[in-house]
């Protein structure tokens, strides 16, 4: 997602007579463009508004999730769309989540960088597949007092 | 008398230096044994990656990850670390802690098949 900037708006008499400096311009940022009946259209790369849609979802999904978590309505996880997964978790670890993904969501809807939040996200449900292996779990998460070690592998 | 290595704390080592993989358990060491003999070419691979940079998920994002919430965590020899896993194949997994401070990876857990069976 790009950064917000100042948006310059042309006429259609504009784009029609210097389209390519207006698609030019707006591979850099939104360009409006305001036709003959006052309609303001926006010209920008659809991948940048691909991912604006995803977000857009992403933070509807993500306050359903917010509100059971912090309501303590563990039944309504796994109705929070895209963060359903996150039911296989008990609920201190929910509230982890919420904790983790807040911050990358923000800097993602302030026009950061996304990465940072879809890389959480799948460390998330990489872990979450875990849960749903009983002893895997219970193995992955013994503690080990006196590590077996005197060997390289 | 074969000197016992634990982790080791506030010990730096240059980052260039392979890491040390050493098993958490006899049961780990066994594991990774014998998924050497089934696999080993791509059990070199792994420690290969494990020696050289066990926390890189530059190449490929999706198969690196740092296992989050309470199974993020694990007790090793009274130190608190990090869990990480590789997805070795599209069934293999290696679960481990790598040790900063003293440049080590605990080898965990390996597996040649899928988590979601029971191995």
């Amino acid at each position: 997602m790009r950064q917000l900037q100042t948006t310059t708006t042309y006429q259609v008499t504009d784009f029609a007579r210097r389209y390519r400096d207006v698609l030019d311009e707006a591979r850099e940022r939104e360009v409006f463009v305001r036709d003959k009946d006052g309609t303001t259209l926006v010209v920008t790369i659809a991948e940048e508004v691909s991912k604006n849609r995803e977000l857009v979802a992403l933070s509807s999904d993500l306050f359903r999730l917010l509100r059971a978590v912090m309501g303590n309505r563990a039944e309504e996880v796994a109705n929070s769309g895209q963060f359903a997964w996150l039911s296989v978790f008990p609920e201190a670890d929910r509230r982890l989540f919420v904790d983790e993904v807040l911050q990358p969501m923000l800097v993602a809807l302030s026009g950061g960088p996304l990465r940072p939040l879809f890389e959480l996200i799948e460390d998330w449900k990489s872990t979450a597949e875990l849960w749903t292996n009983d002893e895997l779990r219970d193995e992955l998460m013994a503690p080990i007092d006196t590590p077996f070690s005197n060997v390289s592998l | 008398m074969t000197k016992k290595h634990g982790p080791t704390k506030g010990t730096s080592r240059r980052d260039d230096q392979p890491w040390d993989i050493r098993p958490v358990s006899a049961n780990a060491k066994k594991q990774w044994d014998e998924a050497n003999e089934r696999e080993p070419e791509l059990i070199e691979k792994v420690r290969e990656r494990l020696r050289s940079r066990p926390m890189d998920r530059s190449d490929n994002p999706k198969r690196t990850h740092p296992l989050k919430g309470s199974l993020g965590v694990k007790w090793v020899g009274g130190q608190q670390l990090p869990v990480w896993q590789h997805e070795l194949t599209g069934a293999g997994r290696v679960w481990y802690c790598p040790d900063r401070s003293a440049h080590v990876v605990w080898l965990v857990k390996i597996t040649l098949s899928h988590p979601k069976q029971t191995d």
